[in-house]
Order: C-alpha cells, then structure tokens, then sequence
C-alpha cells in the first residue's frame, strides 16, 4: 500500500477564498464596464454671428426719360473714309540659323538634379528644313508604296511607280490623283535642291519615318519663281530616278537616271509633255551627265508659279539642280568643264552646306556663287 | 633595439607630417582669386587675395604678395564672404562620360533591305563627389561627344548637353543623367567614292563641372587638346564640323564621282 502525503495547504484564516474570487470577478466586471463607457465629446459652442439691423436708406424718384422722335425720320447713311493701302511687300523675315545636322531631340533625363531644356534641335536636310524663310518651297512628301492610312500599298515595279507620278503629272500636277496614297503631313521647306548620291531612304527619313526604307517615293515642291533684277536662265540637272520642273504650267525640264538608255521609264513618265535636249548632255553631277532645259525669262520682281517633283524608285538616289545664265562664262573644274551655281532662293547656311559638302564632290557645281531666285 | 625606435618613431613622424602638408595643400587652393576687402574684427581691413584655407585659418596674400594667416573668427566675414569662402572651396569630384552605341540593322524592314546599317548612339554624364563635408551650391555640368570623319580628319561634335545639381546626402552625393538625343552615324562602303569607307565614328568626349559663377571647377576629357579648346568647342553646335583647335570647318569632300565614271566604274 502506498501512501499517499497529501500536502495541502491551509487557506489564512479570515479570507475565506470564495470572497477572494468574488472580489476579483466584481474588479475584473467594473474594468470590462470601463472600456465601454463612452465619453461624449461636446464641441464648445461658438457664438452665432448677429447681423447688425438693415439701415433704411432713401429710394430714388426715377423718372422715364422722353425722346422725341420724328415719325419720318430716316437713318441717315454714315459717311466714312476709306483709305486704300498699297502694301509693300516687305522683305521675308530671316530665321537665325538652327543647329543642324544631326537627328535626334535635344533634352535629357537627369537623376539626382534639376535639369533644364536647351532649345530644341532642328533636323537639317538637303531635301529641306523645317522652318521656312519666306523665299523657299514648300515640299510635300508621297509614299506610294504605303496607302493613306499608312499601311502597305503594293507597287508591282518600276513602271507601276512611273505610271502614278505620270498621272500627276498629266492631271496637271493635282494633288486629288495621289489621294489613296500616303502623305506626309510634315512639310519641308527647300531653298535649293542638292542632293548627291545617296540612300533612298533620305526622303522618308527626312519627312517622318527615320527607320523606312526608301523607294517608290515622290516629293512636290511649290513655290514662287522670281528675280529681283530679271534673269535668262535654264536648269541644268541631274536627276536619279527623276526630276520635273514646271513654271508657269509649262515643262521646262524633265529627265529620268541615264534618260538616253531608260528612254522607256522617260517616255512612261511624261511622254510626249516634253522633248529632252540630249544634245546638252554634256558632262557628269553626281551620278549621271547633267542636262540643260528650256530657257526662262524672268522680269525684274515678277514671280511665277514653280513646281518641281523628284522621286526614285529604290536604291539609290541622287537630284542636283543647277542653273546656266545666258552669255555667262563660268570657272571650270578639273575635268575643263563648267562648274554652274546651284539653284537657291537664299545664301545657304553653314549647316545646310554642311549636309551638301558630305557628299559633294569638288568641282561638280557652286553652292555659294551665282544667282539667287528672290524680290530683294 | 634602442636605436632601432628612435629611427622609427622620427620616420613615422616624418610621414605624417608629409600627408599634413599634403592634405593642406589639397585642401583648397585659389590660383586666380580676386582682391577682396577683408575687414577684421577689431575694424581694420585688409585688401588681399584668398589662398587657402588652413583647418581654422585662412591665409591670404595682399598686394605686395604678402601671405597672412589669419584666424576665421578675428575676421568679420560677411554672407558674401562665407559664400565667397565656400565657392573657392569646391568638392572634389569623380567625372565618368556615359555611352551607349548600338547598331540597327535595316534588313529585316520591308523595303529597307539594302539600306546600309546604322550606328546609334545615346550619351551621358555621371558626378560623383570624393571629398567630404557639403558644398550647398548648384553646379552645371555639360558633356559634349565627339565624332570622326572615318574618311577625313574632321571632327564632329555628336552631342553636347548640360544639367544643374546639387550634391547632398539625399542624392549621395552623386548626380548622373543622359541626352535624349539619339545620334545616328553612317560607316558604310561607298561606291560612289572610289569604294572607299566613310561616314562617322565616335572619337572621344569631355565632360566640364561648373558652380555658380561659371568658373569651371572640375573637367575631364579623352584627349588634352580637347580641355585645352574648350573656348572655341563651347561655341560650337551640334554636328559642327571642328578641327583640332575646335574651330568651325567644313567636312571632306568625297572624291569625284566623275573620276569614278570616266574609269568606267560606275
């Protein structure tokens, strides 16, 4: 048998534990009460704005006034003087150059710091600017290879490409003939034409699509043709794949790459609008021999309407034009032939000429000398 | 063992007094401040240049070239001289040039098939200071990147673009950013000028710190002759073409297409 020592301990005599507990419950019962009480908070009352009491103030007799008016009275007709003003016409404002030749935005991202704009950087191409001087033409770029809405137009070949700038150009230069195909809407703003050999791609590039490639591509330029002392003169020009220049709604030059042996890609371009001066063909610009066109005269301050279109088919392309004055004697290059001053409506700034020279060979044609198609 | 101590201990002395001398110098130096009127506490002035500073002192050289140190609390220094002091007492800075060259290919694009390749490059600057303690003035930095005629012995300045910061221990004392501009270079094997290679390649950068004052407190460069015509290349814009005195010119012409005709190349 095992026993068991039972070690109780005995509870102090005068706190029995059953009052110990009650105690405890009736603490732990008025601490619960406690955390629900809940205190209302009464917003001191601020006082109430009293108005002070309306001031009586006098009112005013206001009588209707009387006009007498005459039954037969009629509005009289105001005499006025007008004054014709015979406006001037002032000399186009000249734009400061921009920084140019590169592509891309100026600005930048910064971390760490305030970062400030410079001005922002203007594409300079030799196709055009994007600022206009007033004397320049304004540049229109087509893509037939893509529909208006942009995606792709199928162009079978050569010929099919021919046969929309023909179209244009039979249709009397109407902009409606290339409405299924895309324009661009950015404009370029041209005061010569010097584009040596170079990839096609330049047009779309220059507009606004600087990763397409080139081809199957036409750009219209407009503008006024005008000399302030009065000239006799012809485009000389080079031209890969074309160039048509017309004044006054006439053709005065046209031309497709090595016209004498693409007769064809010529004759499916303008046919029979225009007869070419084979006998002018004389010597190279760029990357084919230069040819003369008709002779234009222009009266002193007297514009005319000029529209010139250029447009290449693929791969390479190259529009130089130039011009001859009549009984001018010009410098010649290495080769004894004549260097002609390029056509231009202004003096071609550092930038511009340094897209030009790039490429440019020495001695082919003068970019700083000769005439300039301007009223001032 | 005796001998051996003494050696050591007037060595060990030596060599701190070397880096002493040297972290004073390197403290701060003025190599062309101006005459300043400085006035002392007790009322007089003193007109003279600022030299350094020397931990409590500042030594300054007056018109007889005359150095004086003097302590910074016997002068009366004014906001314009406190800032005056701070300025000539510039960070010393950590300047990287950032780049980033990538060639696009055109081959894959409908119609762009035998455009020649590309390369497209975006540049940057980074700031970092290496001294301790806080310069609470803005500073500018400009970066320019320069190009080369592969063809030719032009340069080209690419890019150049400029920020203005502040160095404190938010931003760690380090300031970084980059152009927007995306710069294109052409390397391509032209036939039409005699199938030589030509068109751009980058060539080298400088990177130029300025405070407040637009004097230049830290620069950095790949080639000398940069740093050294910073005058003339500040004046340039982008896709200038430069010399090597920076000046403005024209690029090399391409060798005549006629001369490639005539030989029956074309």
């Amino acid at each position: 048998m095992v026993k068991k020592s039972l070690n109780r301990k005995k509870i102090n005599a005068g706190a029995p534990s059953g009052l110990m507990i009650s105690l405890l419950v009736h603490v732990g019962a008025f601490f619960l009460a406690g955390l629900f009480v809940v205190f209302t908070i009464l917003p001191s009352r601020e006082p109430e704005f009293q108005p002070p009491p309306p001031v009586e103030r006098p009112r005013m007799n206001l009588k209707k006034p009387k006009v007498k008016v005459q039954k037969s009275s009629h509005p009289k007709p105001s005499s006025r003087i007008v004054a014709k003003v015979k406006t001037k016409e002032m000399p186009e404002i000249q734009l400061p150059d921009m920084d140019g030749g590169g592509e891309g935005l100026l600005g930048g991202t910064g971390i760490g710091g305030e970062f400030l704009e410079l001005p922002e950087f203007k594409t300079i191409s030799t196709l055009g600017t994007e600022d206009s001087i007033g004397s320049d033409l304004v540049g229109t770029f087509y893509d037939f290879k893509r529909n208006r809405s942009g995606g792709w137009n199928e162009v079978a070949d050569v010929s099919a490409f021919l046969g929309i700038a023909s179209r244009f150009i039979r249709s009397d230069f109407n902009p409606a003939t290339l409405a299924r195909y895309y324009q661009s809407s950015r404009k370029l703003y041209a005061s010569c034409l010097v584009v040596s050999p170079t990839w096609s791609s330049i047009a779309p590039s220059a507009f606004d699509t600087p990763d397409s490639g080139g081809g199957y591509w036409m750009v219209h330029y407009k503008g006024k043709l005008v000399h302030k002392d009065g000239i006799k003169f012809r485009f000389v020009c080079q031209a890969d794949y074309f160039i048509v220049i017309r004044v006054d709604e006439e053709i005065v030059w046209a031309g497709v790459w090595n016209t004498p042996d693409r007769y064809d890609d010529y004759q499916r371009l303008i046919g029979p609008y225009y007869n070419p001066r084979f006998e002018t063909r004389r010597h190279f610009i760029g990357n084919d021999r230069c040819m003369a066109g008709e002779w234009i005269t222009l009266e002193p301050g007297v514009p005319k309407d000029i529209d010139i279109i250029i447009g290449d088919e693929n791969g390479q392309c190259g529009f130089i034009i130039a011009v001859e004055e009549e009984d001018v004697e010009y410098e010649k290059n290495q080769y004894g032939e004549p260097i002609f001053p390029i056509f231009r409506t202004t003096e071609l700034s550092h930038d511009l000429l340094d897209q030009i020279y790039r490429d440019l060979p020495v001695g082919e044609v003068n970019c700083t000398n000769g005439p300039i198609f301007r009223d001032y | 063992m005796e001998l051996n101590k003494i050696c050591t201990a007037r060595l060990a002395a030596g060599l701190v007094r070397i880096c002493l001398i040297t972290f004073v110098c390197c403290r701060g130096t003025s190599s062309l401040a101006e005459m300043r009127i400085w006035t002392l506490n007790d009322g007089k002035t003193l007109e003279a240049e600022y030299v350094r500073d020397l931990f409590d002192k500042i030594v300054l050289r007056d018109a007889d070239g005359k150095e004086h140190s003097l302590l910074k609390d016997s002068l009366n220094l004014s906001e314009d001289d406190i800032e005056y002091l701070e300025l000539e007492n510039p960070p010393i800075l950590d300047l990287s040039f950032k780049k980033s060259i990538e060639q696009k290919n055109f081959s894959m694009i409908r119609y762009a098939e035998d455009r020649p390749p590309e390369w497209r490059a975006n540049f940057g600057a980074k700031v970092a200071q290496k001294s301790s303690g806080d310069y609470n003035h803005p500073l500018t930095v400009e970066f320019f990147a320069i190009g080369q005629e592969i063809k030719g012995n032009r340069y080209i300045l690419l890019d150049r673009n400029y920020s203005t910061f502040f160095l404190n221990k938010e931003n760690k004392r380090k300031f970084e950013f980059y152009s927007k501009r995306t710069v294109r270079m052409t390397d391509l094997w032209d036939a039409n000028d005699d199938y030589s290679r030509r068109g751009e390649q980058y060539f080298g950068f400088l990177i130029v710190v300025k405070d407040k004052r637009n004097k230049v407190i830290a620069m950095d460069a790949s080639n000398k002759w940069l740093e050294e015509n910073l005058e003339n290349l500040e004046k340039r814009g982008i896709w200038n073409y430069m010399d090597k005195s920076c000046v403005r010119t024209f690029p090399t012409r391409p060798t005549s297409y006629i001369a490639n005709r005539e030989a029956g190349r074309n």
